[in-house]
């Protein structure tokens, strides 16, 4: 059953792009009921363009939430293992590109393969492999910064 | 530098994990009306087998391969030695069909889709199939080294195969058998006993048509028992708090 | 989502374990109330479609209790259990998936999904035999609900759970019950007073008070107390 393997990993995806728990499993549950309305050879690829497509809807249907809105909906986010607040990881993820957090998420949150990332960007694998790498040592430096 | 691994976590516990109870009624509600298929004989034996331990099938195997060892070496017949063991092979392969009795699983598996009854069924039918099919490999082997027929070998491998078997099945009906899972060994060792004294002892042979009839019937006798056993699985009707 | 029984009754020989029952119970937790040997084993065996009534029947939104589609449904933890003796963690949940028919695949992430639900989010490459008695029921709890059963029957689920444990239990049920039908049975009153939805008290086979209780009525406590003196 896919939705058992991806429902976790579609709703970080998610979670990232409109930053608010949610929203992002609502619009997570919504992916798995229009994907599983339809047939397809590449589960993954799919799932991932539902889910940003209606992200990308999403925006436009309400104008993006201001930076306090969003603290407002979610600030209950603890760290067990690091010295990093939640305000200091939204900043950081703020300041990337948009595409270069997706990349980046889906390959150090979600481990899917660099192959499949530069497919479904429409990239070559070392551009991908380029983009994730900067854009994770700018966190970490930002991350590092903010301690 | 923060390594790779320390973002890594930063980011996943950043995101968290979506609600359990959203998600529980969600992807219930999406699998249902999706419908659950029926699990096939063929699934259900699939799941087991991979949970039959690997020395019921050494055993099995070791026993058949028997004649590939040159039994006469130690001065045996071949055959004698390989019917010597079967009661044990039998009592072994029910025993391990009958695991989760002895491991007190049976109530866990019963409400499974595959069910108790489901689980023992086809870890039995595996077993016994597999074990079956090994008895007439056994026999070509000897009839390499051997004067006699194939056929003849099998039917005096099947009959004390059978008659354990059977005896088995019925002693696991019933409330001894259910508590003390080992007691088919026992009984393989008392086939064993009663072969030995009378066909290496008292040289009973009474024919081998007789010997075949006995042997199908047996068979016919053991799948009955089988289904018979089957039922019983699982009902817990012996058991009071 | 109900569940139904009308007139069960279930006699082993001359004894009666239980006794003509009829109650519905609907989505939340329900406590099934009793002293040891009151018959709530037998009853729940019932429910779980292991134990053929006497006479009676019980269903479940139109479902018989031993149907396939039931089963599929269902979660259960026996008061007793075992595994074999050669599982770790993460075998005896594997294993359960593949009986439930949870691929493979989906079944590794449901399986450390649920071991970090329990709290034996490290346990799952230790053999069960190395688990302590919480541990072991805790891991029989995850086994109950790895395939997110609408029905939930958990027989005596606290026995064995230190202090600690047994607080973060309820508030699991508390949570399950929201989206599911979850009975289980205990003799120890404080399990089920602040979270039961419903109560059902039983006694020598009978249901001797069933309802929800409620402040104005006083000490449960005192009730059940008193009912079995």
């Amino acid at each position: 059953m896919d939705i058992e393997l991806y429902y976790d990993k579609i709703y970080r995806y998610i979670f990232f792009k409109v930053n608010n728990r949610t929203l992002a499993e609502d619009l997570t549950q919504e992916t798995f009921l229009r994907f599983l309305g339809a047939e397809c050879e590449q589960p993954e690829r799919f799932l991932y363009t539902i889910a940003r497509n209606l992200c990308i809807d999403e925006y436009r249907r309400i104008k993006p939430l201001s930076t306090e809105d969003e603290e407002a909906l979610d600030v209950s986010c603890e760290f067990e293992n690091t010295l990093v607040n939640s305000l200091t990881v939204r900043k950081a993820l703020e300041s990337l590109n948009p595409d270069d957090r997706d990349m980046l998420i889906m390959r150090y949150v979600n481990s899917e393969p660099i192959q499949d990332i530069a497919r479904f960007y429409d990239m070559s694998r070392f551009a991908v492999y380029r983009r994730i790498k900067e854009a994770g040592n700018r966190l970490k430096k930002l991350l590092e910064g903010g301690n | 530098m923060m390594k790779d691994k320390d973002l890594k976590i930063i980011l996943t516990e950043y995101a968290g994990k979506p609600g359990h109870l959203k998600k529980d009624t969600f992807i219930r509600s999406v699998t249902k009306d999706a419908g659950k298929e029926h699990v096939s004989t063929f699934k259900m034996i699939a799941v087991q087998a991979g949970y039959i331990r690997v020395y019921v099938w050494l055993i099995s195997i070791a026993v058949a391969c028997l004649p590939l060892f040159g039994a006469d070496m130690f001065r045996f017949a071949t055959l004698d030695a390989v019917a010597d063991l079967m009661p044990f092979v039998a009592g072994v392969g029910i025993i391990e069909a009958m695991r989760a009795r002895m491991y007190d699983m049976t109530e866990l598996e019963s409400v499974t889709l595959l069910s108790g009854k489901g689980v023992f069924y086809a870890r039995m039918i595996l077993i016994g199939v597999v074990q079956f099919a090994l008895i007439p490999v056994s026999a070509v082997l000897m009839a390499f080294a051997d004067t006699g027929s194939v056929i003849d070998h099998c039917v005096k491998l099947v009959l004390p195969y059978c008659i354990t078997a059977i005896i088995c099945l019925i002693v696991e009906r019933t409330r001894f058998g259910r508590e003390n899972v080992l007691v088919c060994l026992a009984v393989a060792g008392a086939v064993f006993a009663i072969r030995q004294s009378l066909v290496s002892f008292a040289r009973y042979d009474p024919g081998s048509l007789t010997l075949t009839i006995a042997a199908a019937v047996l068979i016919i006798v053991q799948i009955f028992e089988f289904y018979k056993t089957v039922r019983t699985v699982g009902t817990g009707e012996v058991e009071w708090n | 989502m109900e569940l139904k029984a009308s007139g069960l009754t279930k006699q082993y020989g001359s004894k009666t374990a239980v006794d003509n029952m009829s109650f519905e119970i609907g989505k939340g937790v329900t406590g099934l109330l009793g002293a040891n040997g009151a018959g709530k084993t037998t009853l729940m065996r019932m429910m779980c479609g292991i134990l053929t009534p006497t006479s009676g029947e019980i269903e479940y939104d139109g479902y018989r209790v031993e149907s396939e589609e039931y089963r599929n449904v269902l979660g259960y933890l026996p008061q007793d259990f075992g595994y074999y003796p050669e599982f770790t963690g993460m075998d005896f949940l594997k294993y359960f998936c593949a009986l439930k028919g949870i691929d493979k695949k989906a079944a590794n992430t449901r399986c450390e999904e649920l071991l970090e639900l329990v709290g034996l989010k490290d346990m799952g490459k230790v053999k069960v035999k190395k688990y302590s008695g919480g541990m072991k029921q805790r891991l029989g709890i995850a086994q109950a609900i790895i395939n997110r059963p609408e029905v939930l029957i958990l027989d005596e689920p606290t026995a064995g759970l230190d202090p600690k444990e047994r607080v973060r239990f309820r508030s699991l049920i508390e949570e399950l019950g929201k989206v599911s039908i979850v009975v289980l049975s205990t003799h120890i009153v404080s399990d089920i007073e602040h979270i039961a939805d419903r109560i059902i008290m039983m006694k020598s086979g009978h249901i001797i008070w069933q309802g929800s209780w409620k402040e104005e009525q006083g000490s449960l406590e005192e009730f059940y107390l008193k009912e079995f003196e």
